[in-house]
């Protein structure tokens, strides 16, 4: 046994060991009085003071840069994704982690006052227990609405952005709520002239993924539209699958693909035979893009257009 | 009592004749070496970071004199993180000797019985299937690699007797089952649930806090202690079974006792940590070359293991600069370097 | 002649004694390929029938000989059914064989593509083809999986069969198995830093008929049809090989040689495999044991009895996997729960050296 070499060891770690006692001794900070808070699906989180420096995750971003609500760092899943943070230049913003990771040092020398992104109170969604009571540490985490209506995530995505001291009183967010308002009227009216099947989808090459019971397929099915495709399984995935096979069986008139631009490249043979497919009757939707009005109202109008130059096919 | 020779230089501790410890000069010496690199690694990785702080500033946290924000990255961030990376290496270096000495083999691991992957399994099903947090996930990766072990041992027991060959492929199976049913399990979630479990699979010391480390003190350090009391009944086993018997160790006990404190080991890192390959498999055996030793050498084992795995930690923050890595992405490339190394070893052995 | 009764004891009427004892095993051997071609086209017509859309067993007959392309049930068999049948026959015996040849080659029991890591070499060639030289689709990362089960293959043959490796099976498994858990490290090293990889490569990274169309398959073909036929011309080698490095010798053979060729072989087969399907495990472990039951350790017909036994298990898995949930089990994970089993049924009730 090496005991001469081990009792160095257990001196050292001793050192350090002691000096975490000291740190023990730190009491919590109380919240100081007066401070400001915002409130998200009926959560109050509190802050000293109204926050400037924010951290968001791409989601957030994506949100909340449509109001002028810019960070100073980005985390986060899908940051490449142009269909999620639209055609912002982010190359100039310093990045704290990339999918699933953060750098928790990085984060804390930015001193942020809030971190904003999917989640709840706790944390993000995809960080576990530990890495989020850090970011906590650091500064309030803001979760971003999960309603279940797109109005309502609009709604409460923009009291965020108010809160962070974005102008939401201004002509040109009053211009986007009636243009959604109008875009929306398009949609029922193209709807009441023809009334088509619309499957919401994400296809992979073993397996054609359906949302059925996303809030924007509700919100579609409110203006009068008739979903079809694979209900999600009960528990996990919120995503429908449907084998390949069975794709043909949900007779869609119109196809909305996610992450659907010019440059669709995706073909299976199964998917290309799919009527819509054939009638070129493709559009584009995203479960996870900016919750704001203007982007809605740009995707129900060309959902509306879609509509109107589709014809029955399935 | 005459002087024995022991063919190579030894201490004596104690008096001459009867000493309380011979402990064997080269390895004294190469652990002396080791634990000085660790605790140089260790204050490294304690003062430095992407937080810009000075060794000044860190050097007055640790005494219990900084302002709030460096002690919470200095004391309440790093210094746990660096201190279960000793632990936790030394635990999985430790773990693996035994399970080399047991099986008779130096590519013997934990893994040979499927542990890591049942305990990813156990995480797996609490993490997407059940939703669960991390003291939940924590469980299940123990309930997950327990339940395998037992399993796999059942399945490889004839009336009674274990034999090694018959134990690997078994674990070789069972391992195999339970990673294609982990590949499903990720297969139906979503690509950012299967992103998030996936970096737990590989091993990941963020997010470690005192809580974590104090979690796995106790019993990291109890199984220590117990394996260092079995080195000398274990290096006895090595001259063979029948040799051990006759000279009145209680081989079965032993060994039950062995596999104990292997799977106990195993199980506190992954359980805290994720499963962490190739430190139980490569530590000991880099230490027994360094030490020219041709037996269980625990002390170097243990402490290349812990330098191995700080070591692995530090790179794994610092290499890429958007994002730190898991460890586990950087311990599978020590696993590849060493692969190289026994190639080169065995070539040259021909 | 005249009969010998010391040698045969009473023969019985009609027989000629002096017929050649071997007559017998060889005439069970070719006896028992019916009912295997039978078992293999049953699995394949399993394959064809049986899928998440019901289809009737008429229709599929009916639109096999008169496809109609607007059809829905006529494209669901020729764009899905049928590329997934060629490719379980294709797959299956191509791993089915490269297993028995690597059995044969490092006289282990205990091996196949999948133990010893060289599925896993394949890979995760294609993960970094994909991840940093924007490969795009099979026709260009077959390349890199042939490349990635060419390397593996022998850096495994190199440590298992050298030092104090040699000879020792259990040694050699366990160097595989460990150089297999490496190379996956590494791919999930690259897919979790390029999630974009990530999510094209789940699927196909649990193994799957699903994802190839049929010109994909066919791509493939060739390069299978060639390690094939070097399987198959390699079988007599094999068998003397069989006897032991200095037999083989002593009988003019030249080991080494032997091997290189059967290692580029197990690579073209693997390789190829993997690349169109994923890695699939199991098939090249079970196969040849399977087939050395029935007709003994003759490496030529283990070689043809595995290169239908394979097909026909991938083919039951598959089907399978098809039905079991709503969802598809890909056939990876099922061959995993068949074939561990049956791994563990055999190590239990036979001693290693039997195997």
């Amino acid at each position: 046994m090496r005991r001469s070499s081990s009792l160095a060891a257990i001196v050292a770690a001793s050192a350090l060991l002691l000096a975490s006692c000291a740190s023990a001794d730190e009491s919590s900070e109380q919240p100081a009085a007066g401070g400001e808070s915002v409130t998200v699906d009926g959560v109050t989180i509190d802050f000293d003071a109204l926050p400037e420096n924010i951290v968001m995750d791409c989601y957030a971003y994506s949100s909340l840069h449509e109001y002028g609500v810019e960070p100073v760092a980005l985390f986060g899943y899908e940051c490449d994704n142009p269909f999620v943070m639209g055609d912002a230049d982010i190359s100039d913003i310093d990045f704290v982690g990339k999918d699933g990771e953060i750098d928790v040092e990085k984060l804390a020398e930015l001193r942020p006052d809030a971190i904003v992104g999917q989640g709840s109170a706790d944390g993000w969604s995809w960080f576990d227990d530990d890495v989020n009571a850090q970011i906590t540490r650091v500064a309030p985490f803001v979760p971003l609405p999960t309603g279940d209506t797109i109005d309502g995530r609009i709604a409460e995505t923009r009291e965020i952005a108010s809160f962070f001291g974005a102008d939401v009183e201004s002509d040109a967010v009053a211009q986007s709520d009636a243009d959604l308002a109008e875009a929306k009227e398009n949609v029922s009216t193209a709807l009441a002239d023809n009334d088509l099947n619309i499957m919401l989808t994400s296809p992979t090459k073993e397996m054609l993924y359906t949302g059925v019971g996303f809030a924007q397929a509700t919100m579609l099915e409110e203006l009068g539209a008739t979903i079809v495709g694979a209900d999600a399984p009960a528990t996990g995935n919120p995503w429908g699958q449907v084998a390949w096979e069975d794709a043909s069986s949900y007779s869609a008139d119109i196809l909305l693909i996610e992450g659907y631009n010019d440059d669709f490249a995706f073909t299976t043979d199964l998917w290309d035979v799919l009527p819509a497919v054939k009638a070129d009757q493709l559009g584009a939707w995203s479960s996870k893009g900016a919750m704001t009005a203007t982007t809605y109202a740009a995707w129900l109008n060309d959902v509306a257009d879609l509509i109107s130059s589709s014809v029955k096919v399935s | 009592m005459t002087n024995l020779d022991f063919g190579r230089k030894v201490y004596r501790v104690g008096p001459r004749e009867r000493p309380f410890l011979v402990a064997d000069v080269r390895s004294t010496i190469i652990c002396g070496a080791i634990w000085i690199a660790i605790a140089v690694l260790a204050v490294y990785g304690v003062f430095s970071g992407s937080a810009q702080i000075t060794p000044a500033e860190a050097f007055q946290a640790l005494i219990g004199r900084g302002d709030s924000y460096t002690s919470m990255v200095v004391l309440e961030w790093r210094a746990p993180r660096v201190l279960l990376a000793v632990l936790l290496g030394a635990s999985l270096a430790i773990s693996g000797a035994i399970f080399q000495n047991l099986t008779g083999n130096p590519l013997g691991s934990p893994d040979v019985i499927g542990f890591q992957t049942g305990s990813y399994t156990g995480a797996l099903i609490v993490m997407l299937i059940l939703g669960g947090g991390s003291v939940e996930t924590m469980a299940g990766a123990l309930t997950g690699g327990i339940v395998t072990a037992f399993v796999v041992f059942f399945l490889a027991s004839k009336r009674g007797a274990v034999r090694g060959v018959r134990l690997i492929i078994v674990g070789i199976g069972v391992s195999a089952m339970l990673a294609s049913i982990n590949v499903w399990i990720l297969l139906t979630a979503t690509v950012e649930d299967a992103i998030m479990a996936s970096l737990w699979g590989a091993g990941n010391l963020s997010g470690v806090s005192w809580s974590t480390f104090w979690g796995v003190f106790g019993g990291s350090v109890l199984f220590l202690l117990a394996a260092l009391a079995l080195s000398r009944p274990m290096r006895l086993m090595q001259i063979g079974i029948p040799f051990a018997t006759a000279l009145g160790q209680n081989v079965r006990v032993v060994q039950i006792a062995a596999i104990v404190i292997g799977i106990g080991l195993t199980a506190l890192a992954t359980a805290s940590v994720g499963p962490i390959s190739f430190i139980a498999l490569a530590a000991p055996q880099i230490a027994r070359r360094v030490v020219r030793s041709d037996g269980l050498a625990l002390g170097p084992t243990a402490a290349i293991g812990s330098l191995l795995l700080l070591l692995a930690d530090v790179l794994a923050q610092r290499i890429y600069p958007d994002s730190p890595l898991p460890v586990g992405i950087v311990t599978v490339s020590i696993g590849g370097l060493y692969f190289l190394w026994l190639l080169l070893r065995e070539g040259k052995k021909k | 002649m005249t009969s010998q009764p010391t040698t045969l004891g009473s023969a019985p009427q009609g027989v000629d004694p002096s017929a050649p004892v071997t007559e017998s095993p060889t005439k069970r051997r070719w006896i028992g390929l019916v009912p295997l071609v039978a078992l293999c086209v049953l699995a394949l017509a399993a394959s064809m029938l049986v899928g998440s859309r019901t289809i009737a067993v008429g229709d599929v007959i009916h639109f096999l000989v008169h496809p109609d392309p607007d059809d829905a049930l006529s494209q669901t068999i020729w764009f899905s059914r049928v590329p997934r049948t060629v490719l379980i026959l294709v797959a299956g015996a191509a791993l089915g064989v490269a297993g028995t040849l690597m059995q044969a080659v490092t006289r282990n029991p205990m091996t196949d593509p999948g133990i010893l890591g060289v599925n896993a070499g394949a890979s995760l060639a294609v993960v970094v083809g994909l991840a940093f030289f924007g490969v795009g689709d099979i026709s260009q990362y077959m390349w890199w999986s042939f490349a990635g089960a060419m390397v593996t293959s022998v850096l495994v043959f190199v440590i298992g069969n050298t030092g104090s490796a040699r000879g020792n099976p259990v040694r050699m498994t366990l160097s595989g198995v460990a150089l297999g858990a490496v190379l996956s490290g590494f791919s999930s090293a690259v897919l979790l830093t390029n999630s974009r990889v990530l999510e094209k490569l789940r699927g196909w990274s649990a193994g799957t008929t699903a994802s190839q169309p049929l010109e994909a398959t066919m791509a493939i073909v060739p390069f299978i049809a060639a390690g094939l036929a070097i399987a198959f011309l390699s079988a007599r080698s094999l068998n003397v090989l069989a006897l032991g490095e200095a037999s083989a010798v002593a009988l003019g053979a030249h080991p080494n040689r032997i091997r290189t060729v059967v290692l580029v072989a197990i690579a073209l087969l693997a390789g190829g495999a993997t690349a169109a399907a994923g890695p699939i495990g199991f098939l090249g472990l079970l196969a040849p044991h399977l087939a050395r039951m029935v007709v003994g350790p003759h490496q030529g017909w283990i070689l043809a009895y595995s290169a239908l036994i394979a097909p026909a298990v991938m083919g039951f898995a598959d089907v399978l996997g098809r039905v079991i949930t709503a969802g598809e089990v890909p056939v990876g994970v099922v061959t995993a729960f068949i074939g561990a089993p049956v791994l563990i049924y055999m190590v239990r009730r036979f001693r290693v050296a039997e195997m």
